[in-house]
């Protein structure tokens, strides 16, 4: 009972999160649409987490599952990936690599500046 | 061997074939997971490649397995809204750090986009590969959402952040070192930004802050790639 109560909030919510997306005059994600809803429900009194907590824990642990029927489709892809598979590869370790250091040294330079200011402010 | 065939197809056919396959590929893949432990054997990729044996194996039609992998695929929209809780019970760590968590995770969405385009404009990609593996580095599910908005194949989404996740796993304590990243929140705030989940089971196992920024990195990430995105090729 408790589980598919909520559920059913949070279907709720995804389907609120897609008529808005359906609305909008571009196109947005409607997942990530009942993400950003979601999130600010749980900042006002009308949805505290706690009432969707076994549901979520649920997916959040399981999320995996979610991705397989997707990823599989690779099959009707084959001749595309037999060609550029290490194209793929080597693209996407490249950008995770200069992802990795620019967030890194952006936030290592972020925090610094503002330690610096911190002392400034308090000299 | 006829019968058989037969067999097959009724089997098959049924809705349940591919919700049925699906989990026990996800139960399987989890198994060879625990028991391997690294990255390499991720259960992403060891589910794929359970389900994808079975289906070339027994010469099943990928449609007949459809009718119930989507009905799974269908489930993505609420299993992406509960990551909104993972932010609320970071809702501490996120205030008090807000500024350096949205400089990272901007910082590296711009790049991780730019060096994706970078590289396709080099390899020669068509649009519909380039679309699939811009988002490659946000978590799976808001990379498939914006592939499908691009217009890119979920399949080559979910397989470009395979690779991102993975590689960032196995690299990360390597490339901290080389990049002398000394400070725990920009060590998991980089992770997690480049990586998603798959790298955000090896910031836990680094630390407890490099783990909670890890995960926090997980959804500005995906939100500031789905705005970046937006602007540059739908405005």
């Amino acid at each position: 009972m408790k589980a598919f109560k909520e559920f059913a909030i949070l279907l709720g919510v995804c389907l609120i999160g897609e008529v808005i997306s359906r609305l909008l005059p571009f196109p947005f994600p409607a997942s990530v649409l009942s993400m950003i809803l979601l999130c600010i429900l749980f900042f006002t009194p009308i949805l505290k987490p706690e009432k969707i907590e076994t549901v979520a824990n649920l997916l959040l642990g399981n999320m995996v599952l979610f991705f397989i029927p997707s990823g599989v489709q690779i099959i009707k892809y084959a001749d595309l990936v037999r060609d550029t598979w290490w194209k793929l590869l080597i693209a996407c370790l490249f950008s995770m690599l200069l992802t990795f250091f620019v967030t890194g040294e952006a936030v290592m330079i972020t925090i610094r500046l503002m330690n610096r200011r911190k002392k400034n402010g308090n000299a | 061997m006829e019968m058989l065939e037969m067999l097959r197809d009724q089997v098959t056919a049924s809705p349940l074939f591919g919700v049925f396959l699906t989990i026990i590929g996800y139960l399987i893949g989890v198994y060879i997971n625990k028991k391997m432990g690294k990255a390499i054997f991720n259960s992403l990729l060891m589910s794929f490649v359970v389900v994808i044996g079975t289906l070339l194996f027994f010469r099943i039609p990928i449609d007949n397995y459809n009718i119930g992998g989507n009905m799974i695929t269908n489930c993505l929209a609420p299993v992406t809204a509960v990551l909104a809780i993972s932010i609320y019970r970071q809702r501490q760590k996120v205030k008090e750090n807000l500024i350096p968590i949205l400089v990272g995770t901007t910082a590296g969405s711009i790049t991780s986009v730019f060096s994706m385009l970078l590289f396709a404009k080099l390899f020669g990609f068509d649009w519909a590969t380039t679309a699939s593996v811009i988002p490659k580095s946000v978590t799976t599910a808001i990379s498939i959402a914006i592939a499908d908005t691009l217009g890119g194949y979920a399949a080559i989404a979910a397989i470009g952040c395979v690779i991102a996740g993975s590689t960032g796993n196995m690299l990360s304590p390597f490339l901290i070192k080389i990049f002398h990243l000394t400070d725990p929140v920009a060590q998991g705030l980089a992770i997690g930004t480049s990586s998603h989940a798959l790298g955000t089971s090896k910031a836990i196992e680094i630390g407890e802050i490099q783990g909670a920024f890890s995960s926090i990195a997980i959804t500005f990430a995906g939100l500031i790639t789905v705005i970046i995105t937006l602007l540059l090729f739908i405005a």
